[in-house]
């Protein structure tokens, strides 16, 4: 009994931690790709004191989405009010309410001249109102500044406030996304703050006001639960008349953060999108590095394109696709 | 001669641990294969040669950190018309 529970634990933490390469499958290997978007698109966003979760959240499909000329814009500042224990990005008290912010995000994203945006933000328990205004005002900026761009946003729970999600949605965003990130029984241990049964309510809420905005969400896969877990989470997001859910790896982002329980195969991503897609959703992405907004143009197009994505038996047409994401880099 | 350099993959992330040569000097290398594996945050990163050339030195050894901007290697490119050495 020589070692305490603390140092058994910090040892753990060293053997297992997130720089040990050869833990990591061949799966989640990345080529670095700088050209010449990636680039430009670095400066834009210096430039403008624009935050983009991309590099927040230390995204490996920055190269891929970038030179795309995909992002993922944070407003609302970068620091969070809740530190779950999955993420990257700075947790403290926020200081800053940028009025100024919906406009610079608007122009960025018509210099960018993207077909689609996503504007996502930390958790701001310290507003009134979580931030709703400042989102909706982004989403108003953004239609008058380039009417054709696809806008999505991924919020947080506004803990539980009707109110406040109204706001947003009263500004017709086209994608109202809002993550789920894990199973009902790992959800208090992985989450700050947020509740599952919260989540739920959430997306059930923002069908029953605004039936015409598609709903999106994402459980993050290894941090412990199990494929039973899973499905069961996948119906509860059916139940809530979720239309779009995406399933990623979880990375450990540095070696502070939450531990890989598993890694997930390909093959596996594979079986999950089968079941999601028998559940009725119109669009599921699953793949190792799949994120929330990754290909988020294309699952807009995919949803919107009238009927759904038929089920398939064991989500069968989708392997090239997943092949190919799976082998990338 | 090309510098490669230890890629800017975003604001947060500083560095990261070199763990592989995947080539070695005098080898030939081609735009976009890949020359080294690093390791940061989340992912193993294999940074690709952005020339047709031969590997000329190595800077970093295996195992060590580097800082994003670091020179880690320099490619001396071969051209069609005049491939004069160093």
């Amino acid at each position: 009994m020589g070692e305490s529970k603390i140092e058994e634990r910090r040892r753990e933490r060293r053997e297992r931690s997130s720089t040990d390469a050869s833990s990591r499958p061949e799966w989640l290997k990345i080529k670095v790709k700088t050209g010449p978007n990636f680039q430009e698109l670095k400066q834009l966003m210096r430039g403008q004191t624009l935050h983009t979760v991309c590099e927040e959240a230390r995204c490996p499909n920055i190269f891929d989405c970038w030179e795309h000329r995909v992002a993922t814009f944070m407003i609302l500042g970068d620091v969070c009010t809740r530190a779950c224990r999955f993420c990257a990005v700075k947790s403290g008290r926020p200081t800053e309410l940028d009025l100024g912010e919906p406009n610079r995000v608007a122009q960025a994203v018509v210099r960018m001249g993207l077909q689609h945006v996503v504007i996502t933000s930390v958790a701001r328990d310290d507003l009134a109102d979580g931030g709703a205004s400042i989102f909706a005002a982004t989403i108003r900026a953004v239609r008058e500044s380039l009417p054709s761009c696809g806008v999505e946003v991924l919020i947080p729970d506004f803990q539980g406030d009707e109110a406040a999600l109204k706001t947003v949605l009263d500004a017709s965003p086209d994608i109202l996304n809002h993550n789920v990130e894990t199973v009902r029984r790992l959800s208090d241990r992985v989450r700050s703050k947020a509740k599952y049964e919260r989540t739920l309510e959430l997306l059930r809420r923002s069908k029953d006001l605004r039936p015409d905005i598609r709903t999106k969400s994402s459980i993050m896969v290894g941090v412990g639960e199990t494929m039973d877990e899973i499905l069961s989470t996948m119906d509860d997001l059916r139940d809530a008349k979720v239309d779009i859910l995406t399933i990623g790896q979880y990375l450990q982002p540095t070696e502070n953060h939450l531990f890989v329980e598993k890694f997930y195969t390909p093959t596996e991503f594979l079986r999950m999108r089968g079941e999601g897609l028998k559940r009725g959703f119109a669009h599921v992405e699953s793949g190792p590095l799949v994120r929330s907004s990754y290909h988020a143009h294309e699952q807009v197009e995919r949803a919107k394109s009238g009927l759904p994505v038929q089920a398939v038996d064991n989500g069968g047409n989708g392997e090239n696709d997943e092949e190919r994401r799976a082998s990338r880099g | 001669m090309q510098d490669i350099t230890m890629p800017d993959v975003g604001e947060s992330v500083t560095k990261g641990l070199l763990t592989k040569w995947l080539k070695r000097p005098g080898e030939t290398v081609f735009v976009d294969e890949p020359l080294v594996e690093i390791v940061t945050d989340k992912v193993n990163v294999e940074v690709p040669s952005e020339c047709d050339g031969i590997l000329e030195e190595i800077l970093v050894a295996e195992g060590e950190t580097v800082l994003v901007g670091t020179v880690i290697a320099r490619v001396r490119e071969l051209t069609t018309d005049a491939g004069h050495s160093a």
